[in-house]
């Protein structure tokens, strides 16, 4: 229809509420356009997750502390022969509390350990393929006796080049949350 | 009038349509633009991914290898290159190597033997490079021209980097005409 | 128009009247119209041509080539064996069959799905529809990945059960891929086309009894380690053979060429 309708509107005046209506409807469309790609690519870049002040937190439905992040020697091969890493590698040691109101039901969590300069190692460094290591997952069945309360630790171990210090642990729990995990130092 | 503005929208419709397909199908087509990101760099540099830094420090020919007591022999030459694989700030593996000849053939690594460094079975972790040799087997005629490829994706290497060294070989006829087994040297900790 | 069709009415019965009720709606002589036109329009395409005869995969005789897209494929025979160490039956009863054929990547890089080249057909009694494991001659191991323009001898096992009659025929039917885009991405890639290429009618050699008459001398398959049974393929399955390229092992002294 051409030219002002019975009450003299125009075109523009006619259809303003629908053009109106097409920004938001534009941007919806846009946004499940891209909606799975965008969850996939926060998969790969989880964010961090709050942490108390004394550097414990609350997180997946437990309370995490970090209690011990040092340089270790005292490993065990298989055998029970001392374990003695390659030249140039430092093993270090990380000791997590873990407080659960029901350990049975603990979800399982990945540890990774952060450097002074951002760099993360995981605990399945092939340099300590030979040495004897707990489980670092989290869950009360690795330690050894179990646990009699609701309160356990997890022990990980890394290993770092020579000379590179750690400062902290990163914990997710992909079963619980995807998307985020949990940064522990040892005093907050 | 009204009959002639219907056929004009028509018209109109149909022009967008074509100029979406025209759009659709010129070129880059899908799979170039899904290709990896080539990062090329000279043999013996540190040529850097987005997950990895590779160097390719050695290369040889072999017309025989020797794996544990198995001699592995091939029509063609066996292609042997020494890898210094380095994770760059994370834990990274290498899940993918292989050559391209000069006719744009790509041979991967061979599955006769176990190659762990370069079929993700090495986790490698920052600052700790890993060191070892690959194995793969060319037609004699392609070994002149080959550029290395490597990967840390396994069989997606869509839009992820993919390092290209080209390989410098010479001594292919040499190989070819006095075959002596060579050993494949296991990957092992390079910090 | 709805409120005239009884509940009790059947679905076609329903559809029928609706979809009748809603064309003569629109226009009484629309429907022959259409009709006229979906023929005109399929037509088109090829609609009318004769359809070609259902699964009629041609014939060839054992050493013709078969072109499968991203492979070549030329079957040279098939034999039936007993026990065939290391690889490992479910059943002491069970037997190997296995076809040796010529194969050659023509596609344009080194391919690892190889256990989707051939079938077996006509055999009874046979546990799975992929061949078990593929073995290459050249040096008597299990691998998956074969080169481009690297052709290799190869044979491709498959275990019958015992309780099933031996059979004195097999026809091993090569299969195909085609690169073309995908409907949905667009991408273009090798697709699995359900096609058999060809069959390939042999008899079966019974050499149970005389394992010299194997393909070639001491050609008996003997893959370096016990393959898993029933291990489902991927796309590069580990390979079963490691010695001196095992992580963590003494790095070797190699001998210069």
């Amino acid at each position: 229809m051409r030219g002002p309708d019975s009450l003299g509107r125009g075109w523009w005046r006619r259809n303003i509420w629908g053009l109106v209506a097409m920004l938001p409807a534009l941007a919806l469309m846009i946004y499940a356009a891209v909606y799975s790609d965008l969850e996939y690519w926060q998969r790969g870049r989880p964010s961090q997750a709050p942490s108390a002040a004394d550097g414990s937190a609350e997180f997946a439905g437990v309370r995490l502390r970090l209690v011990e992040l040092a340089p270790t020697t005292d490993l065990k091969r298989y055998g029970n022969a001392p374990f003695v890493p390659p030249d140039g590698v430092t093993v270090w040691r990380a000791v997590i509390e873990v407080e659960s109101p029901d350990p049975e039901t603990s979800p399982f969590c990945t540890i990774l350990l952060e450097d002074e300069a951002g760099n993360r190692y995981d605990v399945n460094a092939e340099e300590l393929s030979k040495a004897r290591l707990p489980l670092a997952n989290c869950r009360p069945d690795t330690e050894d006796p179990a646990p009699v309360s609701g309160r356990y630790r997890t022990v990980a171990h890394f290993a770092l080049a020579t000379g590179v210090d750690a400062v902290a642990v990163r914990l997710s729990f992909g079963g619980v949350d995807l998307v985020r995990y949990v940064r522990l130092t040892l005093r907050g | 009038m009204s009959l002639l503005r219907r056929l004009g929208g028509l018209l109109l419709v149909a022009a967008v349509l074509a100029a979406g397909q025209a759009v659709a199908d010129s070129p880059p087509d899908r799979n170039h633009q899904l290709r990896p990101f080539a990062v090329s760099g000279d043999f013996g540099t540190d040529v850097v991914g987005r997950d990895f830094a590779v160097r390719a420090v050695a290369v040889r020919c072999a017309a025989q290898l020797k794996i544990g007591d198995a001699i592995m022999d091939t029509q063609g030459v066996w292609v042997v290159v020494k890898l210094r694989l380095s994770a760059r700030t994370e834990p990274s593996h290498i899940s993918y190597a292989a050559v391209r000849d000069a006719s744009g053939r790509i041979y991967q690594t061979t599955d006769r033997f176990d190659q762990l460094l370069v079929t993700g079975g090495r986790s490698i972790q920052p600052g700790l490079p890993v060191e070892g040799e690959i194995a793969i087997e060319v037609p004699a005629a392609s070994a002149g021209d080959l550029t290395l490829l490597v990967a840390s994706t396994f069989v997606d290497h869509r839009m992820d980097s993919m390092a290209e060294i080209p390989l410098p070989i010479s001594d292919v006829t040499a190989v070819l005409a006095n075959p002596a087994p060579t050993e494949v040297l296991a990957p092992r900790s390079a910090a | 128009m709805l409120a005239a069709v009884s509940v009790t009415t059947g679905r076609g019965q329903l559809s029928r009247r609706l979809f009748r009720g809603l064309l003569d709606g629109v226009a009484p002589q629309l429907r022959w119209v259409l009709i006229g036109l979906v023929l005109a329009v399929t037509a088109g395409f090829g609609g009318l041509e004769t359809a070609p005869a259902e699964d009629k995969s041609p014939q060839v005789a054992a050493g013709v080539p078969v072109d499968g897209g991203p492979w070549r494929v030329e079957v040279i025979d098939v034999r039936l064996a007993g026990d065939l160490p290391p690889l490992r039956r479910q059943d002491d009863k069970n037997r190997w069959l296995y076809v040796t054929a010529n194969v050659t990547i023509t596609a344009n890089e080194s391919w690892t799905l190889t256990k989707k080249m051939v079938r077996l057909s006509g055999v009874e009694g046979v546990l799975t529809e992929e061949p078990y494991d593929m073995v290459l001659y050249r040096d008597k191991r299990v691998v998956s990945r074969l080169h481009p323009n690297m052709p290799e001898k190869v044979a491709f096992f498959w275990e019958q059960s015992g309780d099933a009659p031996v059979p004195t025929t097999a026809t091993v039917l090569v299969l195909g891929m085609t690169y073309r885009a995908d409907s949905f991405s667009s991408e273009r890639t090798w697709m699995e086309d359900e096609a058999v290429r060809a069959g390939v009618t042999v008899p079966v050699l019974d050499v149970r009894a005389s394992p010299g008459a194997t393909p070639s001398p001491g050609a008996t398959p003997s893959p370096g380690a016990s393959p898993s049974p029933g291990a489902t393929p991927s796309p590069v399955p580990p390979p079963r053979v490691a010695t001196s390229a095992r992580p963590g092992a003494t790095p070797t002294v190699r001998t210069s060429p």
